[in-house]
């Protein structure tokens, strides 16, 4: 009896109004990158003892764009350091970098991504200006050219 | 002299998640989802006798006229293969058709969508349907916007008595600004026709 009550409740409520329903799916996978957006590449010429002894300043180094939907931390890697020889190990915080508005430098070492920013909203776009502070602390004094190279890399947080 | 040069872009894709769900039912609960079972395979059943030939169903729809078939064309799925994917809405065209039986009055069309698993606001509230070819089919609001859904009945059309008796409709998942949960997430779409 009860079977009966639940089927005729059922097509009861069928009649009454016509209702049908199909199934879909939305993959969302963990997705990120980081592009350069503009950067103010130039050489640094130091050619005088204060550029040895305070080091130089580039401000707006380069603009980045984080694109995450998810939590993510942001590192600099100091890639390329052939030519300079052993100065970049005997000198630490030969090239330290900066996102603006955080307050601290942040010191690289050579092939070793460091993290210098962590993702602090829950926007799916963000971009961010670097600057870079080169401070050789008066061991670079042979007149070579030395190249550096720098990357940056996202990773999940 | 210093120079640095030189940047690298680093890309990460990540494999896919997918969350299965399952439901365990008690023992004592069978005297209850027997008969359940029952009626269900029963609708089964008349479903394929139905789709086998075309007079029932015709026949069916004119008989109710509040009856509802809807047909799938495309398959429902919406993947994110990159990040930039976000900035744009994301269509499937075409998507179903909604098939109505003959009317002498109004009625109005709703539409619902529910996700299954954790709790997804963000996914319902971008996730719209357009109709396409919307001749004679007044909305409640513009039917060139998209009416987007929620979990919640939305009321996506009244169908008069001249309206056409097919409507074919896209899907739109709407572009996302904010982040939102990551993974693979089911949904469904409840059609239901009802007398204003």
């Amino acid at each position: 009896m009860k079977t009966f009550i639940l089927l005729f409740g059922l097509v009861g409520s069928s009649l009454a109004y016509g209702q049908q329903s199909i199934n879909g799916l939305v993959e969302s996978p963990p997705l990120s990158t980081v592009r350069l957006l503009s950067s103010n590449d130039r050489p640094l010429d130091f050619s005088s003892i204060e550029n040895y002894t305070n080091g130089q300043l580039i401000q707006n180094y380069c603009q980045l764009e984080v694109k995450s939907n998810h939590s993510w931390v942001l590192s600099a890697v100091l890639n390329d350091y052939s030519g300079v020889g052993g100065i970049l190990t005997s000198s630490p915080d030969l090239i330290k970098v900066k996102v603006q508005g955080t307050n601290q430098f942040v010191s690289l070492v050579p092939g070793v991504p460091i993290p210098i920013f962590v993702s602090n909203n829950q926007l799916l776009r963000n971009s961010y200006v670097i600057d870079v502070w080169v401070d050789p602390k008066l061991k670079l004094g042979d007149h070579s050219i030395k190249q550096l190279q720098l990357s940056f890399q996202l990773a999940s947080n | 002299m210093v120079m640095i040069n030189g940047f690298m872009v680093y890309y990460f894709k990540y494999s896919t998640k997918i969350h299965n769900f399952g439901i365990n039912y008690a023992p004592t609960m069978k005297k209850f989802f027997l008969p359940l079972f029952g009626v269900l395979a029963a609708a089964t059943v008349q479903g394929q006798i139905a789709m086998s030939s075309t007079p029932p169903v015709a026949a069916s729809l004119e008989s109710n006229s509040n009856s509802i078939n809807v047909v799938q064309q495309m398959p429902l799925v919406f993947s994110y293969e990159s990040i930039d994917d976000y900035d744009v809405d994301q269509v499937i065209g075409n998507a179903f058709t909604i098939e109505l039986a003959p009317r002498e009055s109004t009625k109005f069309l709703f539409c619902q969508v529910v996700f299954l698993g954790p709790p997804q606001i963000g996914l319902a509230q971008r996730l719209g349907l357009k109709l396409r070819n919307p001749i004679n089919v007044p909305y409640s609001g513009d039917f060139n916007h998209i009416s987007y859904l929620s979990p919640q009945p939305v009321k996506i059309a009244e169908i008069g008595k001249l309206s056409p008796n097919t409507l074919q409709y896209d899907v739109v998942l709407r572009k996302q600004t904010q982040m939102e949960a990551t993974g693979s997430f089911n949904f469904t779409l409840i059609f239901s026709i009802i007398d204003p």
